[in-house]
């Protein structure tokens, strides 16, 4: 079974199944395949075919407890009448444009700030990254209670501060108070993401071109325009698309602290899909919910791999 | 625990109009699955709690009358007089029937219901939308659904 | 050292200071929420950043001995455990096929993988509701146990590669030369090395399950089923009573582990999230 053993003296007549299999399996063209196998079959079964059927059923009038047929894209067409989901169309950009630009600027910001030399580092960056590690749903639990029409804590704060007028804003009860929430609490959950990734391309920099810069004459801004964002640009570019897909697609937040909002203003895809397709059952319908994901995941798949991605595998 | 809301707040049933009282009720089944392990007891169960007039009252009154039922017999039940309050659920004269009557239930009907398009009409209507353009919403996006 | 650089450095900590608020506010509500006794829960006049009547454990045991909160962190512990147990072993060969060996397709099969990672689960649980269904896990904590891995094996998978990258290959082709097959390169040569890379993807796999939310709010329903997320969530609202205390001490409790592990793990944790940028 060895390779490279020189001089073998001589050859059995017949080589049992587990040689003949072990030595297959040193091969790479044979344990590549077999290696990968499992994680390809998981995949297929549960992530391809789901999608094939989920193209399935929005094309479908599937419901719950009947058997379907085909209707063509009439799914889709009677979506654009409803207007939950005119207004959930508009609800996942603004959402995902706010929380994204929002987490954008902190992040950098907080990163730049981290890259500084600072005591208690360690202490700092596990105080800053506590938010994204600890279980969403349990964690919007908390921002519920701080946002609740009677006793918000945020309220009560504003109040004392002198920033709000008695009662203090509604914020789940109110239309853009309550998509307000939402970002808040994903901007509190995401930032982290970003720091800790901005943080590891700064830290990246040679600080050879800071100091090239400054000998050329270069203030802080300078710098930073021409040094630290063009350098910054591929860590960048990988967490806002990444950001991007999983902001567009939340469905803890929303769920948990509105489920939908107010007159339908925070509700996104997922939870809109949720509604129409599990809990009244027209899972066509809910099919075709979900799938309008679809666009936006294939063009955060194009850009990645076409701008962001350099190695090939 | 009382809070001092509790004080400035009562029950009123739907309002009525010149054809009646209507209201909806959810209509309750009882049901044992094929494949239940415990089919017998649970039989006996019913039979027990529904069987008999006694069980039955304990049932209404330990529920506050949250779930006393819309037999007209039962209107009168001694649960309505534990508190000052529960004398404006008194339901003389109503109609009861299941969600979008007079349409037939059916999944349109579920979907309406699930979209809550009547709770976000009023909502629209308390915080700033004219009434008649809420109304006039609220029966476009139902006429949508029922359209199919 | 100077003292111009001292007082940057202290306006750097100052700058710092609305962020931290901002990062840990939330914990230090939720648990003080947790410790308040009712009375002072309610009260519209109190002052709700300290608790000023006394400290109280009733909303502890009261979700410990009235509700199945013990049943739902067993669940979760289990499906977690065996997910993440199954997702590394499945992601570490993938990966060491990847990252390593040649053979048909391995570009493509490479990206693929990595952008399932892509595909929300937002989109997938409507029909994966059916699949579950059809393999006969509807309304089962096993349910949970198949589908995790769809996501956290192409998570892992793409982080080991970056790990067994690391990993020089003339280590192995050594150890190959000296008589050992591949498979026996791999697992006493290659994978010792790359403990750390192991034990970081084990950390992340651990930390997305627990957190999972759609999934287990789909494909389980009865009380002894659910993990803790759920549960807490939807068990500790009873019609239109809200719990508040014991909503609180909930999430603190069902918190527990994922921040147990945080604290003695946390350069893992920051290694890993780093480990997508850069590599």
């Amino acid at each position: 079974m060895a390779i490279g053993r020189v001089g073998v003296a001589a050859v059995p007549a017949r080589v049992s199944l587990r040689a003949r299999v072990g030595n297959l399996l040193d091969r790479e063209e044979w344990l590549g395949p077999v290696f990968v196998s499992p994680a390809l079959f998981l995949l297929l079964l549960l992530v391809a075919y789901p999608f094939c059927m989920a193209l399935y059923f929005s094309v479908s009038n599937a419901f719950i407890g009947r058997p379907s047929h085909f209707i063509g894209i009439r799914n889709f067409v009677n979506l654009w009448g409803s207007d939950a989901f005119r207004q959930t169309f508009q609800n996942a950009f603004v959402f995902t444009g706010a929380a994204v630009g929002f987490k954008l600027v902190l992040g950098l910001s907080l990163a730049m700030i981290l890259n500084q030399p600072l005591w208690f580092k360690r202490l700092i960056r596990g105080a800053v990254l506590l938010p994204w590690v600890i279980p969403t749903a349990l964690s919007t639990l908390g921002w519920w209670w701080m946002f609740n029409s009677l006793y918000s804590v945020v309220n009560w704060t504003g109040l004392a501060l002198g920033l709000m007028d008695p009662p203090g804003p509604n914020w789940l009860g109110q239309r853009y108070y309550a998509m307000t929430a939402v970002v808040v609490v994903n901007i509190w959950r995401g930032l982290p993401f970003f720091v800790i990734t901005i943080l590891a391309g700064l830290v990246s920099i040679p600080r050879e071109l800071y100091e090239a810069a400054e000998a050329d004459g270069a203030g802080p801004v300078a710098r930073f325009w021409h040094v630290t964002l063009p350098l910054l640009k591929p860590v960048l570019g990988i967490v806002v698309l990444f950001s991007t897909i999983f902001t567009f697609s939340d469905f803890n937040i929303v769920y948990v602290l509105t489920h939908g909002g107010p007159i339908n203003s925070t509700h996104l895809f997922a939870t809109l899909a949720r509604q129409v397709g599990l809990e009244t059952g027209r899972i066509g319908e809910g099919a075709a919910i979900s799938l309008y994901l679809f666009p936006v995941l294939m063009i955060v798949v194009w850009a990645q791999l076409r701008f962001v991605r350099k190695q090939a595998y | 625990m009382k809070l001092p809301t509790a004080d400035t707040i009562n029950h009123h049933r739907t309002p009525g109009g010149p054809a009646g009282r209507h209201e909806t009720d959810v209509p309750r089944h009882i049901a044992i699955w094929k494949f239940s392990k415990n089919a017998e007891p649970a039989k006996e169960f019913i039979r027990y709690l529904l069987g008999k007039r006694e069980v039955y009252d304990e049932y209404i009154m330990s529920a506050d009358a949250f779930n006393l039922p819309v037999y007209e017999k039962l209107q009168d039940h001694p649960v309505l007089k534990t508190d000052p309050k529960y004398a404006g659920l008194k339901a003389e004269g109503v109609q009861y029937h299941c969600y979008g009557w007079p349409a037939p239930p059916s999944d349109k009907v579920q979907l309406i219901t699930n979209s809550f398009i009547m709770p976000n009409m009023i909502a629209k209507a308390v915080t700033g939308t004219p009434t008649k353009d809420a109304i006039v919403w609220a029966e476009n996006e139902m006429k949508k659904i029922v359209a199919g | 050292m100077t003292r111009r650089k001292l007082t940057q450095r202290i306006a750097m900590h100052l700058l710092l200071v609305p962020f931290l608020i901002f990062a840990l506010f939330p914990f230090y509500h939720m648990a003080l929420t947790s410790l308040k006794q009712n009375k002072e829960l309610y009260d519209r006049n109190a002052v709700p950043l300290l608790i000023t009547k006394g400290p109280t454990l009733e909303h502890y045991t009261k979700l410990l001995w009235d509700t199945a909160f013990l049943t739902w962190t067993k669940n979760s512990l289990l499906v977690t455990v065996l997910s993440t147990f199954v997702s590394l072993v499945i992601g570490t060969i993938a990966a060491y096929a990847l990252s390593r060996l040649k053979f048909f397709a391995v570009g493509t099969l490479g990206t693929g993988i990595f952008v399932t990672y892509l595909v929300p689960t937002s989109l997938l649980f409507l029909p994966l509701a059916q699949v579950v269904n059809w393999l006969g896990l509807g309304d089962s904590k096993w349910a949970l146990v198949v589908t995790y891995p769809t996501f956290l094996v192409p998570f892992c998978t793409w982080l080991l590669m970056g790990y067994f990258r690391t990993v020089p290959k003339e280590v192995e082709e050594c150890a190959m030369v000296d008589g050992a097959t591949r498979i026996q390169a791999l697992w006493r040569i290659v994978l010792p090395i790359a403990v750390p890379g192991l034990v970081c993807a084990a950390l992340f796999a651990f930390t997305l399950s627990w957190n999972e939310f759609i999934y287990a709010l789909t494909f389980t329903s009865s009380s002894d089923q659910i993990t803790a997320s759920v549960g807490v969530t939807s068990e500790l609202i009873r019609g239109d009573i809200y719990y508040w205390g014991s909503l609180m001490a909930g999430a603190v409790l069902a918190s527990v582990p994922i921040v147990v592990l945080y604290v003695f793990f946390l350069d893992y944790y920051v290694s890993g999230l780093t480990a997508g940028a850069i590599k």
